[in-house]
């Protein structure tokens, strides 16, 4: 036999309506059948598809697991039994570009160092994108999306650009290397395994690109759509596997201020989750008591997707041990350190919960752990630079000359929707600030108020201020302290044709909502 | 007025001019009704009152407080707070504008000792130089005859509590009634220096109420001040009534986010960063407990599960939602803790280690009435394990409680060789500066209760009372002496050490006991509680590991698991008295044999051989001590007509078991102890407690061959080894021994040198040592109990019994049966179901004073006034005499409060003709277990046919109840001279119980 350059994992669970497609086009791609390996690791399938790849694929490998052991742990069954130098994984809800294969080939090729790349993953129809490089915030959630359009990124990725982690749909890794590192960690089960094992690679030293010319088509949630698990299931994995990640990666030295915020962070997810199910007036001491403030049983109604928060950190003491006997393996291991790996994160601040509430309870904890401290000189704000017309002349143009020089900037007077999710920090100078209508970000608002009197804002900006603003600028220096009273946040005078001020410096790097004056 | 119960030092002479300038600040929200007590008793101060200003804080009552002092006292100075500013903000406000150079915080349901402020004030001034800045009262109940406050401790995760909360005055340990260290001083009685208080910033207001005080204590000793209990500065107080005023979920928003504010304020950066995320995962661990509670079925939250997801919202327990927002209050409150975080860390003059020492019992697991269950301690412990945790703390010393299953040697009561195990392992824990609460069987006391010291007669345990006593303790680590003290224990959460004492199963065969298989089974349900284990020699160990692996531990597990530990005993030794030389010659050569008879042992033919020497050579004499054991039920075996045979030898003295000092002095006075035992299985794995200890009184033995000890014996050149069966062997020994004594004496002093040198408890402890410094629970724990409930899944009976034990299985006992109390208890259609949790009853009483104005506010409940009684606790006592209008009196109904929470135990009604009354005409025991708040229960007895007319008594007790677990009755109030019959404690009480009598037809 031959050198196996490719051994094709697909991990099986009752994929019988999945695997004609994706078999049928790995059968069409264009690389030497010889060279390539094929196994299915199979999570105790009752739906046939184990007889059918033997009918129809009888040189497929079949590792039967048994029973459902996870996403995680199948992957690595299956890589256990592959002899190819190279692993690729691929989800069985998947078809293949005929030159996918190829694509890892001359990716890799770019970046002789890298053990790991990624597939570009494009919707079964190839109208979206489905994943096309990877972002994560520092509490771990990781995002199928890098950033772009912002002046760092403004392109999408090209082939061989690193990346934090490759989509477990579809990846390929040095076999060795996995190994080596472990491989996916089985007590994920499903879920953010991926994200963890990148970020460990990059952790040990490795690194892992992202592979522009490997395409594969991926249906709309293959093992998602109507079969797919109620959220409060899911979240379950989600949560304890974001906080286990971050527990198993990060320098302890980060970890002692991420790990408190991110569970802080966990207990308001679980709060907010609960929606308007909860009647604040009864849990308060001043608060009249209700005769009978709840049900005949004496309980309250709590939606299971925020209970499912609780059970996760619940999951996650259970899984504790194991984890921190992991941890202490990959740090001894350790050959780079975390401030190389945050560029890789690309929104850091990201929220990972909606609204502007979370957003601005993230940015206060994130603030008071010293997370900005942790990653601002590694990753700059993305600020979102608002002015009244394309080009800005004057005042605006003179600060948005100064910033440039520390920070990302964009300018356009509407918020543009595709740079709104990944911005840090809005900045409306010469009057462009948006109304509360328009602000489709849970981002922050410094605004310029030069020209504008605190009593004569029009009403849809006054809301937008309210709501939003976390730092005024003002030229007027008379007019400051009525600004501060009106608004209760802090206003700071900025002569025209003066280079900016330590605070809006500051607010930059630490955007924040509603900053009173001391 | 009382006068102090615990006399301190003389106080000097009052001299005005002398004394400081002090402001005693009371605190109040409509508590006029407890004013006149509490600043009558401030008037009756004994302090110069030109240096004493009285300030009554109002905190905006809608009583008439303020006009009723202004009238009634008017030297009392009155600050009014606008609105209910809560505990923290209100006292601040007063510490603002009070005058006097010390402040003093008083509880307005107090009353306090005459003497109170110039104990406070002379204990700060004799302290100054230490820094000592502020001092807490003592506090006891307002009869005076039970502790409120004497001493402030919390666990790591800030759960501050009272030490010794409602422990009856008279079990008061001695290190209670010296002036000490505190963490705390409670806010309800104490004083601090006024310019400190401003400096520090006071109490914390954004706490609101609850541990408020624990914060201000643990940060004046962060900023490198002290603070100290005076114990002679007596506090009396109410405390808490019950009464649904403020529910518990509620409270527990303020407990659980106040707790978060104070270690986020307290601790330093590196301690924070261990310990805050393992309160943040603990809270999560609270909140599932209380799913658990109410029936949530975590496996419909697994993604594999097939079950149809849920639509709706789940049930859950109000707890759940505090806990959350508590969690939210934090987050919002960051930003202002951080500053404060900020400042008291600037200006740390004292580490985290250094203030370690206070916390009390820093790792305990059940806090504030939150019973922790076996899961909940699981993660506790593993967190602490796993997070570091536990190595900030191994350098303080642990609350182990220890379980002897037999006389322990106090109090002059003959101990048997187990009780002196325990008592070895105890003092060798206590040598490593751990304290130790010895328990010892309520049988072994009967009679002797006066010779035994009052903190081991208070954990006199029987199999009944045995869980109440550890969930009252909540030791860190429990050590049995034997594996059968933990099958009366439903809950052990914490650390269990099972030291295994002997083979049991095989003493139990000499006892005829032929159900080998229940007590197998018996067994393994024990070893399966029990997370470390000890034994007494290498024998004993093979012996044990089977059984060990049968619980569930592995093999590669047993070395940590299973260490020996010999049989130890003081490394102070006694004296031994031998005989010069030249005296040997008009000396006899005493030998002794001492120790309980049982029927597992047969050392006739070494006692035999030895009598009947003496009496052919009439050389020597023999002295043997023993008996039958002093309360087991064991046989004698061979030994009554042994000892028949030896009273008729004119050489051979008999006397009893004698207690153990007597003992001692007649071991150290003789010259050689015949320790020889016929060989039996038995016997071939023990390492006899009575061989170390005549060794160790400096006894050398005459041994048997086939023990594990003898090689050592013969190592050290203690004593003699021969085969027990060989009496012309052990003749000869006898024989050589007469014709030498000096060589005796020689061996008798290599006794004492193995002893010193492998046989004290101080060198062998180490291996218990670090099981108790680093406690944890094993993996496998719990696993025969789990698979023998999966076993018996199903046996369970009707469907509502079946929900009832599944909503309770966190928490009730596996036996606990549904059935008899189902029948006697009915709920009341407004009764709503108590919620499960344990919560904070003292905190209603705490927080009651500034809320609604004092104890127990009386409820209108159809229209008539009740209020529920304080807890019914151990040595109490409720009743109501009433007169029964028609004949066939059948039963009475009584309405029960729960204080909101889950109570264990039981309460008894009886039935009596009169209080004085001997016998009870009926009784009934139910357990509290699931009594709902609020619910009727009833008591029925055979009907009573010449009831018409009758009066009788009905007395409510509860044996095993402790402070926090306890149950009451509701009561309505009396006017003031008026009798309703109603009793507290045998005396007549105003007021009457809520109660009803049936009648048969």
């Amino acid at each position: 036999m031959g050198k196996i350059d490719f051994s094709i994992i697909i991990p099986n669970m009752n994929g019988m309506e999945h695997l004609p497609d994706c078999c049928a086009s790995l059968a069409a791609a264009d690389y030497p059948a010889d060279r390539q390996e094929w196994i299915v690791s199979d999570n105790g399938s009752v739906d046939g598809s184990v007889g059918w790849l033997h009918d129809h694929y009888p040189r497929t490998r079949i590792v039967e697991n048994g029973r459902n052991i996870g996403f995680a742990s199948g992957c690595n069954a299956g890589a256990a039994a592959a002899r190819g130098e190279w692993l690729v994984f691929l989800n069985n809800d998947t078809r293949v570009h005929r030159d996918w294969l190829h694509g890892y080939v001359r990716a890799l090729a770019c970046d002789p160092q890298a053990v790991c790349a990624g597939s570009y993953m494009r919707s079964w129809d190839d109208s979206e994108v489905d994943f096309d490089g990877a972002a994560a915030n520092l509490f771990g959630a990781g995002q199928q999306r890098p950033v772009v359009g912002w002046p760092d990124r403004s392109a999408p990725l090209t082939d061989g650009a690193p990346i934090l982690f490759a989509c477990g749909g579809a990846m390929c890794i040095r076999r060795d290397v996995f190994a080596a590192v472990g491989g996916f960690d089985p007590s994920f089960f499903i879920y953010y395994e991926d994200v963890d094992l990148g970020w460990r690679l990059w952790v040990l030293g490795h690194r892992v690109i992202f592979a522009r010319g490997s395409v594969v088509y991926h249906k709309e949630g293959g093992t998602t759509g109507a079969t797919r698990a109620p959220s409060y299931r899911r979240y379950r994995l989600f949560e304890r596997n974001m906080l286990a990640l971050i527990i198993k990666n990060y320098e302890a030295a980060h970890l002692d201020g991420i790990l408190p915020a991110a569970l802080l962070l966990e207990w308001q997810r679980a709060l907010l989750s609960a929606g308007d199910t909860i009647d604040r007036r009864q849990f308060g001491l001043r608060s009249p008591a209700a005769d009978q403030p709840f049900g005949t049983d004496g309980l309250t109604g709590l939606p299971p997707i925020s209970l499912t928060h609780l059970v996760a950190m619940h999951d996650l003491v259970a899984l504790l041990p194991e984890l921190l006997a992991e941890r202490a393996r990959i740090q001894a291991a350790r050959r780079r350190p975390d401030r190389e790996i945050f560029p890789l994160l690309g929104r850091p601040f990201a929220p990972q919960f909606a609204g502007p509430f979370y957003a601005d309870r993230m940015r206060r904890i994130a603030e008071i752990f010293d997370l900005y401290g942790l990653v601002s000189d590694t990753v700059p704000s993305r600020i979102l630079l608002l002015t009244p017309a394309d080009e800005p002349t004057g005042r605006a143009a003179a600060l948005e000359h100064l910033l440039t020089a520390e920070f990302q900037l964009r300018h356009n007077p509407p918020i543009p929707a595709d740079l709104a999710p990944s911005a840090d920090l809005l900045l409306a100078l010469g009057g462009a600030i948006p109304t509360a209508a328009a602000l489709n970000t849970p981002a922050p608002l410094a605004a310029d108020v030069t020209g504008l009197t605190p009593t004569a804002v029009p009403p849809a900006i006054h809301s937008a201020l309210r709501q939003r603003a976390g730092l005024l600028i003002t030229a007027d220096a008379a007019a400051a302290s009525d600004w501060e009273a009106a608004f209760g946040i802090r206003c700071v005078v900025q002569p025209p044709d003066v280079p900016p001020l330590a605070a809006l410096r500051h607010y930059c790097r630490y955007p924040l909502h509603h900053v009173k004056p001391q | 007025m009382a006068q102090p119960l615990l006399p301190g030092a003389a106080v000097p002479t009052v001299v005005a001019g002398e004394w400081p300038t002090v402001t005693v600040i009371v605190l109040n929200y409509n508590g006029q009704r407890h004013l006149d007590d509490c600043l009558g008793s401030l008037l009756a101060l004994d302090y110069p009152s030109a240096q004493l200003e009285i300030l009554l804080v109002d905190n905006g009552s809608d009583d008439d407080s303020v006009a009723w002092v202004a009238k009634h006292y008017p030297s009392v100075h009155i600050h009014r707070n606008a609105a209910n500013l809560g505990f923290a903000a209100g006292n601040n406000a007063g510490g603002a504008v009070a005058t006097g150079t010390w402040l003093a915080f008083l509880n307005n349901d107090t009353r306090v000792d005459r003497a109170w402020l110039r104990e406070l004030v002379g204990s700060v001034l004799a302290d100054a130089d230490r820094d000592v800045v502020c001092t807490g009262a003592k506090m006891l109940d307002w009869a005076g005859d039970r502790l409120d406050f004497v001493g402030g401790v919390m666990n790591f995760h800030a759960f501050g509590y009272q030490l010794s909360y409602g422990l009856p005055l008279a079990a008061e340990p001695e290190e209670y009634r010296v002036k000490r260290d505190l963490l705390f001083a409670c806010g309800g009685a104490m004083l601090i220096r006024t310019d400190v208080f401003r400096a520090v910033a006071g109490f914390d207001g954004d706490f609101f109420a609850f541990f408020e005080d624990v914060d201000l204590g643990w940060r004046l000793w962060v900023l490198g001040y002290r603070v100290t209990f005076t114990p002679t500065a007596i506090t009396y107080h109410k405390g808490h009534g019950t009464a649904g005023s403020i529910p518990h979920h509620r409270l527990m928003v303020l407990f659980e986010r106040n707790a978060l504010f104070a270690l986020y304020k307290n601790y330093s950066d590196e301690w924070l960063a261990r310990i805050l995320p393992a309160a943040l995962l603990l809270m999560a661990e609270r909140a599932v407990r209380m799913l658990h509670v109410t029936g949530v079925d975590l496996s419909d939250y697994e993604l594999t599960t097939r079950h149809a997801a849920q639509q709706g919202l789940e049930p859950v327990h109000p707890q759940v939602v505090s806990l959350m927002l508590a969690g939210d209050e934090f987050n919002a409150a960051l930003p202002q803790l951080a500053a404060k975080r900020a400042a008291i860390q600037t200006a740390r003059r004292r580490s985290d280690a250094e203030i370690a020492p206070l916390l009390g019992q820093p790792t305990r697991i059940a806090l504030i009435n939150h019973a922790a269950d076996t899961e909940y301690a699981h993660a506790h412990l593993r967190l602490l394990n796993s997070l570091g945790i536990a190595d900030l703390f191994t350098a303080q010393p642990k609350q182990v409680l220890l379980i002897s299953p037999d006389v322990l040697p106090v109090g002059g009561i003959p101990s048997s060789g187990v009780g002196l195990r325990a008592w070895a392992l105890g003092q060798g824990l206590i040598g490593c500066g751990h304290h130790v609460h010895f328990a010892m069987p309520s049988a072994a006391i009967q009679g002797r209760e006066a010779l035994v010291p009052a903190a081991i007669r208070a954990l006199a345990w029987n199999a009944e009372n045995l869980q109440g006593l550890v969930d009252a303790l909540s030791p860190d680590v429990i050590v049995t002496v034997g594996w059968p003290n933990l099958t009366p224990l439903a809950r052990v959460p914490m650390p269990v050490v099972c030291d295994l004492a002997g083979p049991h199963l095989l003493e139990r065969d000499y006892q005829d006991y032929l159900d080998n298989p229940t007590n197998a089974d018996e067994k393994l349900a024990a070893l399966d509680k029990a997370d470390f284990f000890t034994c007494i020699g290498t024998r004993q160990r093979y012996y044990f590991m089977p059984w060990l692996a049968q619980a569930g531990i592995r093999a590669q597990e047993m070395d940590a698991a299973l260490a020996v530990i010999p049989y130890s005993l003081s490394p102070d030794l006694p004296d031994h008295s031998w005989p010069v030389p030249s005296e040997w010659a008009n000396t006899p050569v005493t030998f002794v044999y001492g120790g309980v008879f049982l029927p597992w042992q047969d050392p006739s033919a070494g006692l035999d051989t030895l009598a009947n020497t003496l009496a052919e050579t009439a050389g020597g004499r023999l002295r043997v001590f023993g008996g039958k054991h002093v309360f087991h039920a064991v046989q004698t075996g061979v030994f009554d007509a042994l000892i028949e045979r030896l009273q008729a030898n004119p050489q051979v003295e008999v006397a009893g078991l004698m207690p153990i000092a007597e003992l001692e002095a007649a071991y150290t006075h003789a010259h050689v102890a015949m320790d020889l035992m016929r060989r039996n299985p038995e016997r071939e794995l023990a390492f006899a407690s009575r061989t170390v200890h005549y060794l160790w009184c400096g006894l050398p033995v005459i041994h048997s061959h086939y023990s594990e000890i003898a090689p050592l014996i013969s190592e050290y050149e203690a004593g003699w080894i021969v085969d027990p069966d060989d009496r012309p062997a052990i003749r000869a020994v006898i024989e050589a021994i007469l014709a030498d004594p000096a060589e005796a004496a020689r061996r008798g002093v290599n006794a004492q040198r193995l002893v010193r040198e492998r046989l004290t408890w101080d060198r062998t402890i180490d291996a218990l040592d670090r099981f108790v410094r680093h406690p944890y629970q094993r993996a496998g724990r719990g696993a025969v109990a789990a698979h023998r409930q999966a076993g018996a899944a199903g046996a369970i009976g009707t469907k509502s019994q079946a929900v009832g034990i599944a909503q309770h299985s966190a928490i009730l006992p596996p036996s606990f049966d549904l059935g008899p109390l189902a029948a006697v208890v009915a709920q009341t259609a407004r009764q709503r179901r108590s919620p499960l949790a344990q919560v904070v009853a003292r905190g209603q009483g705490v927080l009651r004073p500034f809320l609604s104005g004092g104890r127990a506010r009386p409820v209108r409940v159809a229209g008539e006034r009740r209020f529920a009684l304080d807890e019914l606790i151990a040595g109490h006592s409720i009743g109501q005499r009433f007169r029964a209008k028609q004949a066939g009196l059948c039963g009475i109904e009584v309405t029960v409060a729960t204080f909101a929470r889950l109570n264990s135990g039981a309460v008894t009604f009886a039935l009596l003709a009169h209080p004085g009354a001997a016998q009870a005409l009926a009784t009934f025991t139910v357990p509290t277990t699931t009594l709902p708040d609020g619910a009727a229960l009833v008591f029925r007895f055979p009907p009573q046919l010449d009831s018409a007319g009758r009066s009788y008594y009905l007395m409510v007790t509860a044996p095993d109840a402790v402070p926090g677990d306890a149950i009451t009755l509701w009561a309505r109030p009396g006017r003031p001279g008026t009798a309703g019959g109603r009793y507290e404690d045998g005396v007549p009480t105003p007021g009457a119980l809520v109660y009803r009598l049936l009648y048969d037809g």
